[in-house]
């Protein structure tokens, strides 16, 4: 097994190296987000008044919540690099849970927040959304649309976490899990990126 | 050889990004609420752009992805560029 020390002393640079496929993932990944996020914005020119009052039927305490939310997990799993890398196994570990904590807390979050859509008849595909005028079916279209791509990725983080987490457990290759956690944190970062610009695009704009 | 710095990191950068993340989205959310005419769009969406530029500068990349670093700081740039044109041709 390799010491955190012989790692360190090998390459640094070589140590928090992330894989080109992530980032060239990302780069496409973040082209479809702003292009639909750019959509979602010149449909509310089109239809202001409407786009107006979706927004005021929105549960705008959970999306700012889930922003906080979102924006503290990025922090811890940030906190989690640093801690491996000053060789704090067990402080690491602990970031990355409390990282899935809060991607619980999200989605539970989410899940309330449907439910009161649903219950107003905005859901997409329900009964009442068919009545919807143009302007309103369209933002909601738009704001399922983005809300649903941005889930999967979610659910797809929390993947990465748990991995991540049962390596960090186990008693594997330090250099395994410095790999490991540096592609969950370029990963769960840029969902926070991600978020950074469809929280003010669906709630405040 | 690895020089003394490169061999600590210290968790203060990601705390002092991360009160700033929080500060813009509160500032964003105050914006939203006061009466700035189409103005507030702009400041909202730079205000963004700035976080997003924050997170991919802190959290996203370090000494070792350089290259990348730079070419995600570009994207947002020219977002950020394109926000401004935007509100001047508007």
């Amino acid at each position: 097994m390799v010491s955190n020390e012989q790692i360190v002393n090998d390459d640094f640079k070589n140590l928090f190296k992330v894989n080109k496929g992530l980032w060239i993932f990302i780069f496409i990944d973040f082209l479809v987000f702003i292009g639909l996020l750019a959509y979602h914005l010149s449909n509310g020119f089109e239809y202001k008044n409407e786009f107006v009052f979706a927004k005021s039927q929105l549960l705008f305490s959970f999306g700012f919540f889930n922003t906080i939310i979102l924006l503290t997990s990025g922090l811890t799993i940030g906190l989690s690099k640093v801690a491996l890398f000053n060789k704090n196994n067990f402080l690491s570990t602990v970031f990355v849970f409390f990282t899935f904590l809060f991607a619980m807390i999200f989605i539970a979050n989410r899940a309330i927040d449907c439910t009161y859509l649903l219950n107003n008849g905005y859901m997409f595909g329900s009964d009442a959304f068919s009545n919807l005028s143009v302007g309103l079916s369209s933002f909601f279209t738009t704001y399922f649309l983005i809300y649903f791509i941005f889930m999967i990725h979610l659910f797809a983080g929390i993947v990465f976490l748990v991995i991540l987490l049962l390596n960090l457990i186990k008693d594997v290759d330090e250099k395994l899990k410095y790999i490991k956690l540096n592609f969950t944190v370029v990963y769960w970062s840029y969902l926070s990126m991600i978020w950074a610009f469809i929280f003010p695009i669906l709630f405040l704009i | 050889m690895v020089n003394e710095n490169q061999n600590n990191m210290n968790y203060g950068k990601y705390i002092i990004a991360w009160v700033v993340l929080i500060l813009s989205v509160i500032l964003q959310v105050v914006i939203s609420g006061i009466s700035l005419g189409s103005n507030s769009q702009f400041y909202i969406l730079l205000l963004a752009s700035i976080s997003a530029f924050v997170i991919i500068a802190v959290y996203m990349t370090d000494k070792s992805n350089k290259l990348i670093s730079n070419f995600f700081k570009g994207i947002i740039l020219l977002e950020l560029l394109f926000v401004i044109f935007y509100d001047f041709i508007n």
